[in-house]
């Protein structure tokens, strides 16, 4: 149980760790500065304690309910110890004990990390009801299977780290444009880029489920006629809508906490909204070719890293022209996605 | 005479480096039941994986209705659609498990252009208590029954079914029994079995392979 908590926290701690460096490294940002930051304005504690403890949320549900230790617990000599949750959970908050020490401030950190483990235990805790099941009308076959994947996508845990993932690349995109001191096209190509690889770990985190369960019911739908069109194309609009809202959500944020106006923001957010698009496009080649292997999540990952260096590269190139370039390529990427083979 | 139901001529299929069937040929015609027996490993299920599209033959022909199981992708697909598919094995359904039982006969009805599952189906099969179960909540008979029922929507022409009885009590066996003698009015019935008994209530043509 605790392996597993374990390498879902250290991808989250990489995620957060490569956010904090690009996001520092370039702006001058030190520990004190954003412990200042916490200390000194409520909405950026709580915003940022919020996501923090929404990244960790599917890893703290794991100890708490403690439902892969059920067959230990029955033994004779029970081997997992009541505290070991506990003990587990608060080890994975850590990291904000850690800036807040690197800042000088012990106590205050010991508080804060204290405070996020039991509101972390405390929601893990909670079970939301269960909705009534409602009736199922799907007349069309891409109709269905677009209904599977996202009912699956809005069941797994992958969603909530997405989207605060997207939120942080967004605060970070903000910040690069805020002290720039950026305006339109330039604001708009610099913030884009930079949601685009600091997003990295919400869009492979949003693609992982999708592209399992659509895997996963391949041969269901291609034994029961559904032509291989279809079942690929359901997939790239499930990912292009969902990276649409999240490039959309992380675009917003950008433009609010960079100061930008109205405009600035409308064009900001419009970009983000065609760029998810067509990342969306193009992680559905990708999850086709992740699938294809044992090692579905190391595929995703890669191809989503590559995914996003060409999209930045190409914004680098060609400024917002790349918002048009982009959807071509996903295109292109996905009318050579192989279909599915069982050996 | 009218197009078979079911046509396989010279089939040779391989699976990973072994080739598990050579040069086979067999007919299913309408209203008719026939059953493929053999030892484990003998090829029942390759074969039944080649009529419905998940291995794709090394040679040979796979034609439903007189449309090509690995023809074109339009005529592909329609030959698909006009049969239904149970999985053998116990672990059939299994990599779908995050499925309810009522999303599975939502997707499968949607993608062939079929009805939700009739009443009589509902019935004889007990889907009712399946509906909201995920396929790896239930137990092995559950899980077979609701792949049954999936297979059946429509129903189509024709029925490949593998091992159909693996997993379901002695009660339910004799609704199924009833569901294929019935469904021989609609088409066919290609099926796997290992117990002779069943087999001789469906009256089925049986051939052995290997």
């Amino acid at each position: 149980m605790a392996a597993a908590a374990w390498r879902r926290t250290a991808a989250v701690w990489t995620a957060v760790a490569v956010l904090a460096g690009v996001v520092m490294g370039p702006t001058g940002l030190l520990p004190a500065d954003v412990v200042a930051l916490l200390v000194g304005s409520t909405a950026a504690a709580c915003l940022l304690g919020g996501l923090w403890l929404a990244l960790l949320h599917p890893t703290a549900r794991t100890l708490a309910r403690g439902e892969e230790a059920r067959y230990l617990r029955c033994l004779a000599a029970p081997r997992v110890a009541p505290a070991l949750p506990w003990l587990t959970l608060a080890a994975m908050h850590a990291p904000p004990l850690a800036l807040f020490a690197a800042a000088g401030r012990w106590r205050l950190g010991a508080a804060v990390w204290l405070g996020l483990t039991a509101a972390s235990f405390a929601l893990a805790k909670v079970e939301l009801p269960r909705r009534a099941p409602r009736p199922l009308a799907w007349r069309a076959p891409g109709q269905a299977l677009r209904a599977v994947i996202t009912g699956r996508l809005l069941a797994d845990d992958g969603l909530l780290r997405g989207v605060a993932f997207a939120a942080l690349a967004g605060l970070g995109a903000g910040l690069m444009i805020r002290n720039n001191q950026l305006l339109g096209a330039s604001a708009s190509t610099l913030g884009l880029g930079t949601i685009i690889v600091l997003g990295t770990p919400a869009w492979a985190a949003v693609t992982q489920p999708a592209a399992r369960a659509h895997h996963r019911v391949a041969a269901v739908c291609f034994t029961a006629g559904m032509p291989a069109g279809t079942w690929l194309a359901s997939l790239a609009l499930v990912l292009a809508a969902t990276l649409a809202v999240l490039f959309g959500l992380a675009a917003a944020l950008a433009a609010l906490f960079g100061g930008l106006p109205a405009g600035d923001l409308l064009r900001l957010v419009g970009g983000g909204l065609a760029l998810g698009a067509a990342a969306g496009a193009a992680e559905a080649a990708v999850a086709r070719w992740a699938t294809r292997s044992a090692q579905v999540a190391a595929r995703i990952l890669t191809g989503t890293l590559l995914i996003a260096a060409a999209w930045a590269l190409l914004l680098g190139l060609v400024g917002e022209a790349a918002l048009l370039a982009a959807p071509a390529l996903a295109v292109a990427a996905l009318t050579r996605a192989p279909e599915p083979t069982w050996a | 005479m009218g197009v078979a139901l079911l046509k396989v001529r010279d089939l040779t299929v391989r699976r990973g480096r072994k080739i598990v069937l050579s040069g086979v040929d067999l007919d299913v015609e309408a209203g008719e039941i026939v059953a493929l027996v053999g030892p484990n490993g003998c090829g029942k299920s390759s074969l039944m994986g080649s009529v419905v599209g998940l291995y794709e033959p090394r040679r040979g022909e796979v034609q439903i209705q007189g449309r090509s199981a690995w023809g074109p992708p339009d005529e592909r697909a329609d030959a698909r659609r006009a049969q239904g598919y149970l999985p053998g094995g116990a672990d059939g359904g299994d990599p779908m498990g995050f499925l309810h039982g009522r999303e599975l006969w939502a997707l499968v009805a949607a993608t062939r252009g079929a009805p939700p599952p009739t009443e009589e189906l509902r019935a004889a099969l007990g889907l009712d208590e399946l509906a909201e179960l995920t396929i790896e909540q239930m137990s092995l008979g559950q899980r077979r029954r609701a792949c049954l029922a999936a297979a059946m929507l429509g129903p189509p022409p024709l029925l490949v079914l593998d091992e159909p009885d693996n997993g379901i009590d002695p009660a339910r066996i004799e609704r199924l029994v009833e569901l294929l003698v019935d469904h021989r009015a609609h088409g066919g019935v290609l099926l796997a079995s290992h117990d002779p008994e069943l087999l001789r209530r469906l009256d089925a043509r049986v051939v052995a392979l290997g």
